[in-house]
């Protein structure tokens, strides 16, 4: 009988390859499992084995493992945005702690039980609005018993004061740092996370996990510069950065706390879990009091284009945010196989990117070349035990990545 | 350069993906399409400083990815109409009401002046 091409997305890496099913599983293929997923050899006994979860050989589907998994990453399971941005000042514009409320009133009326408030104080004149926040929300969380976790977003390490209220209310210290050159310029007093722009002069990522892990972080994410939004250049040197930095984070991980926010969510398999993806992982709360699909939809309506507002947090009603018409855009959006570019892409099942910033062909979009640069590390590592651990460690869920 | 042409076969390219990607080139390069047997003639001239033959690679390209994106929808299309329906229609519920809140008057007057002690504190910040 002739071997034909596995019906799957194929994904090459070396002589090595990575593929994945209907659902959110993927395997990393020997040289001899890629020949016969391309139609070159027939498989054998072991690989059928092994492969039956993802569902990609006629006659050797484990249905029931593939049905749970379809179940559990598939996007009805969906349980309202995860992360809720307030940004108590931005923009000339500062928030009252009276619009703060109604904010954090409608973060709470999304059905998620466990919310994330991340306070962004650009122009830094927002903090009273941004203790408010914090503290209502904390309060709130206890009387709604929702799991809650704060997180105030920083340019420099804070002020004492600052710090003592950050520890009495359990929040965490996010540090925005921009790597424009080595991490020794980087001020990483007091901060638990980091995130960190890479800017075209960014060099050394191996120094800045170090710096990052020896400081005591506990979480990472390189963020792309404007720039790598206009040129694919731009962002194929963001992806290897971060993807370097992300390899030396699995390296060093016997012995430090950090791990790459964005390759957990994305190893996570729920693609709408992935930092920044629109309404559906994400919502903004501008100073004025709109609520905006996403941080970067609040940045484009300060150019004019306020597609990305789904309505006023003190009028609009969750269960009424489904209406506007960018929330079918972006749930119509989100159904991967229907992305040319993305239909043939094994990684498509835990995937997801944020389109608000997206100027560019997907695969020259920044977010697209991290999240392959990012999952490539994964299933090519030279020492897969090592990488393994590390992902346990991180709280990855290893059994759907059969390396 | 400022001018490019090409002649592409017509079963790889239909007219509609063509002239809708040539629309994504305006205000860089116009272009003039014309059947020759089985195959498109395209004649491009760049505007400005562009250079026509990175533009008609662009149309090009750009036209072969209407097509297979038209054809995703027409495969993948009605499962996902399914999928984003019914999200849309049930996937948006608002967390339920607190009952404790509901149910005793005394517990939201409590919290109702708790979060205006915490609201006076932040006017006293501003």
């Amino acid at each position: 009988m002739t071997a034909r091409p596995w019906p799957a997305p194929l994904r090459a890496l070396g002589r090595e390859a990575v593929v994945s099913g209907p659902g959110a599983r993927l395997a990393r293929l020997s040289p001899d499992e890629a020949r016969a997923a391309r139609g070159g050899a027939p498989v054998g006994a072991a690989s059928r084995e092994r492969l039956a979860p993802l569902g990609v050989l006629p006659g050797a589907v484990d249905v029931e493992a593939l049905a749970r998994d379809l179940v559990a990453t598939g996007l009805l399971n969906w349980a309202g945005p995860a992360t809720h941005a307030l940004i108590v000042s931005g923009g000339g514009a500062t928030m009252t702690p009276e619009t703060a409320r109604a904010a954090v009133d409608f973060a709470f009326a999304t059905p998620r039980p466990t919310l994330r408030l991340e306070i962004v104080d650009e122009d830094g004149r927002g903090r009273a609005a941004a203790e408010f926040a914090c503290e209502y929300a904390r309060r709130k969380a206890e009387w709604r018993r929702r799991g809650l976790a704060l997180s105030w977003r920083l340019r420099r390490a804070p002020a004492p004061d600052l710090a003592e209220f950050l520890a009495g209310q359990r929040a965490a210290a996010t540090l925005e740092l921009s790597a424009g050159g080595a991490a020794a310029d980087a001020e990483l007093f007091g901060a638990a996370r980091a995130r960190v722009v890479v800017e075209a002069g960014a060099r050394d990522p191996e120094g800045w996990v170090d710096a990052l892990a020896a400081r005591g972080l506990s979480g990472v994410q390189w963020e792309p510069p404007p720039a790598a939004f206009d040129s694919p250049a731009a962002a194929r040197r963001f992806a290897a950065f971060a993807g370097r930095a992300f390899a030396r984070t699995i390296e060093i991980h016997e012995t430090s706390d950090l791990r790459d926010e964005r390759a957990v969510a994305l190893l996570a398999a729920r693609p709408w879990e992935v930092p920044g993806v629109e309404l559906l992982e994400t919502l903004a709360y501008a100073p004025d009091g709109s609520v905006f699909a996403s941080e970067d939809g609040w940045r484009r309506a300060a150019a004019g284009d306020l597609s990305w507002r789904l309505g006023d947090s003190r009028e609009l009603r969750f269960q009424d945010a489904a209406s506007a018409p960018i929330a079918r855009a972006i749930v119509a959006a989100a159904w991967r196989p229907a992305h040319p570019l993305c239909a043939d892409c094994p990684y498509r099942g835990v995937c997801a990117i944020p389109v608000s910033g997206r100027r560019v062909a997907v695969l020259d979009d920044p977010w697209c070349a991290l999240h392959l640069s990012l999952l490539d590390i994964v299933f090519s590592a030279p020492d897969r035990e090592k990488c393994m651990k590390a992902l346990e460690k991180w709280g990855v869920d290893i059994s759907r990545i059969a390396c | 350069m400022r001018r490019a042409s090409a002649s592409v076969p017509r079963g790889l390219y239909r007219r509609e993906h063509l002239a809708a990607a040539a629309a994504r080139l305006d205000g860089r390069a116009s272009a003039r399409l014309g059947a020759d047997g089985r195959r498109w003639r395209l004649e491009l001239e760049a505007e400005g400083r562009g250079d026509a033959e990175a533009l008609l690679g662009e149309l090009l390209n750009e036209a072969l990815l209407l097509g297979l994106r038209a054809a995703r929808l027409r495969e993948a299309g009605p499962l996902a109409a399914a999928v984003a329906g019914r999200l849309l229609e049930s996937g948006f519920p608002a967390a339920p009401a607190d009952p404790l809140e509901q149910m005793e008057p005394q517990v939201r007057e409590d919290r109702a002046r708790e979060t205006e002690e915490l609201l006076a504190k932040a006017r006293r910040r501003a």
